[in-house]
């Protein structure tokens, strides 16, 4: 009796109540920012490749090979290590590495002044001299020992020298900042940009010998 | 599965990332090669003037070591289809360890041109060949 009364009494209360809720029959208005959520998903789950970037791994594995074949895609496009070092650019290659001066529109396209090592080489003889307009070019000799002296206009220097394996370095020569290096043969090579020439000078003396040298380069006419 | 796959992609990629380094060095180096065993310093100089082009090719080898140089230069011109074409070419021997080979032509033809020098530097029979283009001229 206690039970029929309660279940009577529930119905009482209960009913009217659902049947207010689905009499107001309102549709439902979703938030901007879920419609915005939702709409972003479906076109995500449209899209073509949705299969290969779906997890968080798959996207990881993705970057990774898009920033593998962009560095690749860099190392093919590098010909060789190009360095600005003093006045010179300066591309390193495995076995050489190619010296040219920063370009000077100004610099003598000709040679107009001469320089030439003032340093005591009376001991010296000259065992090869080549001179035209933009380079002058002399080997001096004593036994085994060579140094060679070159000038060249800053157009007419483009230049090969052999580096393999040995660091390319740079050196204060009477206030011009000069390429330094030695080579597999044990010679030391200077070069410089005084303003109006390079000056190249290596030898198979002592670096000490070859920076006095240098330093002793001066205009002679 | 896609996983699989993407793992494999990336597998050949770091492997052909390391083939594709090695080859670019190598492309570089080959007209060198071997490698400069005789040989000091070498330029490969094309001069303008008016209408004259200076040929110069200019190279040290080491003394003692380098016995001689067989020197040959290529005027080359750009054509229509932007291809480098010899025009010209020399051949010179310098029996020593250093030289250079000067060579003119005058009344060329409006174009752009460069000097392409190969150098067979010799120590006994044994030889290395250096390739040097020069700057480009444009007359």
């Amino acid at each position: 009796m206690a039970n029929e009364n309660l279940k009577k009494a529930l119905e009482k209360a209960m009913i009217p109540e659902y049947d207010e809720l689905l009499l107001r029959n309102e549709k439902h208005v979703f938030s901007v920012e879920f419609e915005r959520k939702i709409q972003k998903l479906i076109k995500r789950r449209n899209k073509p490749y949705y299969k290969i970037i779906n997890t968080v791994g798959k996207r990881v594995a993705c970057i990774v090979v898009i920033v593998l074949l962009a560095s690749s895609v860099t190392v093919l496009s590098v010909d060789a290590l190009r360095n600005t070092v003093a006045d010179f650019f300066v591309s390193t290659y495995e076995k050489f590495s190619s010296v040219q001066p920063v370009e000077d529109d100004i610099a003598p396209s000709t040679i107009k002044d001469i320089y030439e090592i003032t340093y005591d080489l009376k001991e010296y003889e000259i065992y090869y001299e080549d001179n035209t307009e933009y380079r002058r070019n002399i080997t001096y000799i004593k036994d085994d020992i060579l140094i060679n002296f070159s000038q060249y206009t800053k157009d007419a220097y483009d230049i090969n020298v052999n580096t393999e394996g040995y660091e390319i370095t740079t050196i204060d020569i009477n206030n011009y900042e000069a390429v330094y290096f030695l080579d597999n043969h044990n010679y030391n090579h200077l070069i410089f940009d005084n303003g109006a020439y390079i000056i190249y000078i290596n030898s198979n003396i002592s670096k000490n010998a070859l920076i006095n040298i240098a330093e002793s380069v001066k205009k002679i006419e | 599965m896609y996983k699989r796959i993407i793992s494999l992609l990336c597998a050949f990629t770091i492997i052909g990332s390391f083939n594709v380094t090695d080859c670019s060095t190598a492309a570089v180096v080959q007209p060198v090669a071997p490698a400069y065993s005789y040989t000091s310093n070498c330029t490969s100089t094309l001069l303008l003037s008016g209408s004259t082009l200076t040929c110069d090719s200019y190279i040290e080898g080491y003394y003692n070591i380098t016995d001689k140089i067989v020197v040959y230069q290529y005027l080359q011109r750009k054509n229509a289809s932007n291809e480098w074409v010899t025009i010209y070419s020399w051949y010179n021997v310098i029996n020593n360890h250093i030289g250079s080979v000067i060579n003119y032509r005058y009344s060329v033809a409006s174009g752009s041109y460069r000097l392409k020098t190969t150098f067979d530097v010799y120590s006994g029979t044994n030889y290395e060949t250096i390739t040097k283009y020069s700057k480009t001229k444009t007359i």
